[in-house]
């Protein structure tokens, strides 16, 4: 059994991690609301929001080369949807040539793709500092006790706890197989994978039984009860408010 | 009869899979409380399947009667609170995101308060050996550390009945010694689905030997230990073993 993390980094100590979850999220998803909602052009507010994450970082005592690593993979997402936007003509936009069969690049374009990507890139830099700085169990219960409807809330604790089991047997698979000398005709290959995903989705649906008549042994009748025991001290209610009014100056006097 | 109190009683129960197999085969079995039962039988024999009746998890025909109570849709809240089942992956077994809230999941679809949950998953960690182990998340455990809170969850309910589904399967020895020596210390009635022959003499007086859906021996664990040409009818011979446990005693001699 492999030893996967998801929330790699969040039994560490720092005063990021000793804030209440929903104090946490509170001030992300400002954060996130409040960068969404600048214009793109707003050079001075983009470096505050950076600086900002900054301060978050350095409270959070995390590598910020972890960080980094993690949040730069949303630069294949963006590409994929924004490498053609500066192509596409635009009325009334300045553009210059690229000197290859006609195609120009439009102002207005680039500055498309800059918006999604600051915005992206501060979402998931977000994401990435929320999740590392809370043990996944304390975020399920942070977005519960805000009023996250149970089902997900559900879903995403199964989730969590399944996911790395499938990910094993779809490998014990693959090893089972290859193994045995697989290889040969393209056609046939696909015949095979074919196979195994089925395999793993029937033996995925047999777990689930399994796992309800464990569930139904002890008791279960529909509702899942996860007791919030969080409690929130003054200083996460001080950090929460502090740090969003500090975001709300930011997004309106710069 | 009402000398003794009947702790399970099972009478003329069948059941057949949706898909048409036939695993039980009229099933008829009388347990007394405190009775400690070996259950075994070849791979597929059907004993999974009995045990998942224990509880009305699967419902066959004939009657199952817990404490004098018939098992039926009505009173399965009370039925499940008094068999508790520790099933055979602890991975089924396992599904909160941390140790605490898996053995705090019984406690509370009991409705206990948030106090006494907490009490008693304390209490039942550190009967087990697993104090500490509260924050840390099922998928980061050692196989043995996993089946061990596998029974730390049907632990913490308190039922008179506990049926383990092969508790000592997959663990090295050591970890086999250390949790025949825990459950020996349980003090409630017991089944428990082994093929591992010598755990079923150390844990049960009796013995109760399945064959293709029916029962086919049930007795006192020597007796039918020692009668090699029943085990053979049933495949369950284990005699290669105590060959090599003579040739390792005529060494050392
Ligand atoms: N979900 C299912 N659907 C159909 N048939 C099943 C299902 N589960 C078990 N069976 C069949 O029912 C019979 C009894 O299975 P059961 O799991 O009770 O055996 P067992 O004695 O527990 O075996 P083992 O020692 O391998 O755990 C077998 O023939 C098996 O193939
Ligand atoms: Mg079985």
């Amino acid at each position: 059994m492999k030893h996967s993390f998801l929330d790699i980094y969040s039994d560490r100590e720092s005063l990021l991690h000793g804030i209440d979850p929903r104090a946490k999220i509170f001030v992300f998803l400002s954060l996130i609301v409040c960068a969404v909602s600048t214009p793109p052009d707003n050079g001075p507010v983009f470096l505050s929001y950076m600086t900002f994450l900054a301060t978050m970082l350095l409270l959070s005592n995390l590598p910020p080369g972890f960080v980094l690593k993690r949040s730069l993979i949303i630069i294949p997402f963006v590409a994929l949807m924004a490498i053609f936007i500066p192509f596409i003509p635009v009325a009334h936009s300045g553009s210059i040539s690229t000197g290859f069969a006609g195609l120009r690049i439009y102002y207005s374009g680039i500055m498309l793709v800059w918006n999604i990507f600051i915005k992206a890139f501060i979402g998931v830099v977000c994401i990435t500092l929320l999740t590392s700085t809370t043990p996944f169990a304390k975020l399920l219960q942070g977005f519960g006790s805000i009023g996250a409807p149970k089902i997900f809330i559900i879903t995403a604790s199964f989730m969590y706890r399944y996911l790395f089991i499938i990910t094993d047997e779809a490998l014990r698979m693959k090893m089972a197989r290859d193994s045995r000398g697989f290889g040969g005709r393209w056609l046939w290959h696909v015949g095979v994978i074919g196979n195994m995903i089925g395999t793993l989705f029937i033996r995925s649906y047999e777990r689930a039984e399994r796992i309800y008549a464990a569930m139904a042994s002890r008791g279960f009748e529909g509702d899942m009860v996860y007791h919030g025991r969080l409690r929130a001290r003054p200083f996460d209610v001080m950090f929460a408010s502090g740090t969003a009014a500090v975001l709300i100056l930011i997004r309106i006097c710069l | 009869m009402n000398s003794e109190n009947i702790a399970i009683q099972i009478n003329d129960l069948h059941y057949a899979y949706p898909d048409g197999n036939t695993a039980l085969n009229g099933i008829n079995l009388s347990i007394k409380e405190n009775e400690n039962i070996a259950l075994i039988g070849h791979n597929g024999a059907g004993k999974s399947t009995l045990i998942l009746h224990l509880n009305g998890i699967l419902s066959g025909s004939g009657t199952i009667r817990i404490f004098n109570m018939e098992v039926n849709k009505g009173n399965l809240k009370e039925i499940r609170r008094t068999v508790g089942i520790v099933f055979q992956d602890p991975e089924d077994q396992l599904f909160c995101p941390t140790v605490y809230e898996d053995v705090a999941f019984g406690p509370r679809n009991m409705g206990m308060s948030e106090n006494e949950v907490d009490k008693r998953v304390k209490e039942t960690l550190s009967n087990l050996g697993l104090t500490g182990f509260e924050k840390r998340s099922a998928h980061h455990l050692s196989f043995g550390e996993k089946k061990r809170v596998s029974i730390a969850t049907v632990l913490s309910m308190s039922p008179r009945i506990m049926v383990f589904d092969e508790p000592t399967a997959n663990l090295d020895p050591a970890a086999q010694q250390a949790l025949m020596e825990t459950i020996k210390s349980f003090n409630c009635t017991k089944i428990i689905v082994t093929q591992d022959m010598p755990a079923a003499a150390e844990l049960c007086e009796r013995l109760i030997i399945m064959n293709k859906g029916v029962i086919a021996a049930d007795g006192k664990t020597l007796d039918i230990l020692s009668n090699d040409e029943l085990l053979t009818q049933n495949g369950l011979s284990f005699k290669h073993y105590c060959k090599i446990c003579k040739i390792i005693s005529g060494m050392k001699s």
